[in-house]
């Protein structure tokens, strides 16, 4: 058999096997009948399946169409994604928020799903689609809430509100130019992020990278923490260290207290890195679900491992991110503790504030006043 | 009749043939006139070497050589004798180590020895984490979010488009996000995958 015949072969069973997949049923999109949204349409687009070995790889791009019910503004959605043969103990999420969507209106929210499972799966939707909560513009929530939406929902329409309240003031204080001052600022924080990859294994060891040389083991050295203090945290930060080897961070533990006299139920610690050439960016966050009771002190351990590509970590510094009491409300950084240049860009830039950046680049300063004035 | 050797008649003058040759071989002279010529010959050649060998050759001293062959003997004794005298050098005694230079000496090699210890030991932690079946990771890059064990996965992508605007962040729950802005609705996408 010559090589071209032995190439059309390969090249048909290709075919074969990719039309042997119906995608237009790889989706299925289920909300409860008492949602306050739904689904008006999905769009598969141009989704296709591709045979590798003795697996298969899935990649559906999905738009999603979908109508609020409620009666009421939905200020932010989570759809929760399950792909049982393909995901290994884990699942996905697709969140949309600093969203603003009047009763009745329909809104798009985007799946972008790539999967690789084994060809020989059995039958049935290749991914589920459900939906996990809605937030409303009262900060009430609906939904099955298993991926902690009501908390990352909230949380990011306080930090709109914080950042759209800030650009308001500063537009009646100083003007356009003022604005637009502010803004630039944000572009060049946001653009000064060093761009990269982050991996994390909550237990055992981190897998080798693709190009290490195998005898390339690090030994761990224990690093001190840096503790970056925000004046209005109700939380204080004491102690606590973390092991580092090359580009890992294994093990932190940080010994905190709560300043307040109410208790805590959840609350978010950012664990920034500095590398060897001076750049210093936010690697992960830590959480800390222990109930925290007023005035009380307690020690946070993890046995993850963070691993970031490309750099030498050289120290490490932690700040506290966002707070959750028990009574259902929230402590966010105000503008005021973010005044600290080096908070600054380092706590991530809020929903808001990268959606109204993106705005004013591509639309420019006069369609920013006009989304500020909604 | 067979008559002995030329070699052994010489040998027979000379008496050096053993006792049953020599018996023969006389017994065969005895008797036979052509081979006692031979062997009176021989006599005769013998006696003649005897004479011509006999005292010192012309120019040699007999006192003079003697006298030398003595004292070189001599000398010969008295180097042997000196020889005899000589004994080495003992090697130098080494100073006795103090306790604390013992003490110092056994908590360093301690030390050494705690320290391979340890590294060995940690070196072999970590090759049996390597060839431990490959965990679970979650990743977050420009590209997207994945969740993968290295033979399934499940990633949520980023638009191409959209990729030079996105932010990255892992939670230690075993959770990572991207988040980025979608250039077509302006709207802001957070994909997020999680560690059951």
């Amino acid at each position: 058999m010559s090589i071209w015949t032995k190439l059309a072969f390969t090249t048909a069973a290709a075919f074969a096997q990719e039309a042997s997949i119906d995608l237009s049923r790889g989706m299925k999109v289920d909300f409860a009948k008492d949602a306050p949204l739904a689904v008006r349409g999905m769009d598969l687009g141009n989704s296709k399946g591709t045979p590798r070995a003795s697996a298969i790889v899935l990649d559906m791009h999905a738009t999603l169409r979908l109508q609020n019910l409620s009666g009421k503004r939905v200020k932010g959605v989570t759809l929760l994604v399950v792909a049982q043969e393909a995901s290994p103990g884990g699942k996905g999420s697709v969140a949309v928020p600093a969203l603003d969507v009047p009763a009745n209106e329909e809104f798009s929210v985007r799946i972008d799903l790539r999967m690789l499972r084994p060809m020989t799966a059995a039958g049935g939707p290749l991914a589920q689609v459900t939906l996990d909560g809605v937030l409303f513009d009262d900060l009430t929530f609906f939904g099955d809430n298993r991926l902690n939406s009501k908390r990352s929902l909230t949380l990011w329409e306080l930090e709109a509100r914080r950042d759209r309240k800030h650009l308001q003031q500063v537009l009646e204080a100083r003007g356009r130019e003022g604005l637009q001052q502010e803004v630039l600022s944000a572009i060049n924080r946001q653009g000064s992020r060093p761009r990269v990859d982050v991996q994390v294994v909550r237990r055992g060891a981190m897998p080798r990278e693709a190009n290490a040389p195998a005898t390339n083991l690090e030994m761990d050295r224990e690093v001190q923490f840096s503790f970056l203090r925000m004046p209005g945290a109700p939380v204080d930060l004491m102690a606590g260290s973390v092991k580092v080897a090359a580009n890992q961070a294994k093990s932190p533990h940080i010994e905190l207290r709560n300043r307040e006299a109410k208790p805590i139920k959840h609350l978010e610690i950012g664990l920034a890195m500095k590398d060897t050439q001076g750049r210093e960016f936010l690697a992960g966050t830590v959480p800390f679900d222990t109930p925290l009771a007023a005035k009380s002190a307690a020690k946070l351990t993890d046995a993850s491992t963070l691993r970031v590509g490309g750099v030498v970590i050289d120290s490490m510094s932690s700040f506290v991110n966002n707070v959750e009491y028990a009574d259902g409300n929230y402590w966010i950084p105000s503008r005021a503790d973010l005044a600290d240049p080096r908070l600054a860009g380092l706590v991530s830039p809020s929903p808001e504030e990268q959606r109204l950046v993106q705005l004013y680049s591509r639309k420019g300063l006069d369609a920013l006043i006009a989304e500020l004035k909604k | 009749m067979k008559h002995p050797s030329i070699e052994s008649l010489a040998l027979c003058a000379g008496g050096e043939l053993p006792f049953f040759q020599k018996w023969a071989t006389r017994r065969h002279v005895h008797g036979c006139d052509v081979c006692q010529s031979e062997v009176r010959a021989f006599l005769e050649a013998s006696r003649a070497v005897a004479r011509e060998t006999d005292g010192m050759p012309d120019g040699v001293h007999w006192e003079s050589l003697a006298a030398e062959m003595r004292a070189n003997i001599h000398l010969g004794l008295e180097a042997s004798e000196a020889i005899s005298a000589y004994k080495p050098a003992e090697p130098p005694v080494m100073p006795s180590l103090s306790w604390h230079t013992v003490a110092l000496g056994g908590a360093v090699a301690c030390v050494a020895m705690f320290m391979y210890w340890n590294a060995a030991l940690r070196k072999q932690e970590q090759l049996a984490a390597l060839r431990a079946p490959a965990p679970i990771v979650v990743n977050a890059s420009m590209e997207g979010v994945e969740i993968s064990d290295g033979a399934r996965g499940l990633s949520l992508t980023n638009p191409k488009n959209s990729q030079s605007d996105v932010l990255v962040t892992v939670s230690t729950s075993g959770a990572a996000a991207t988040r980025y802005v979608d250039h077509d609705s302006g709207q802001i996408t957070v994909n997020n995958v999680y560690l059951d």
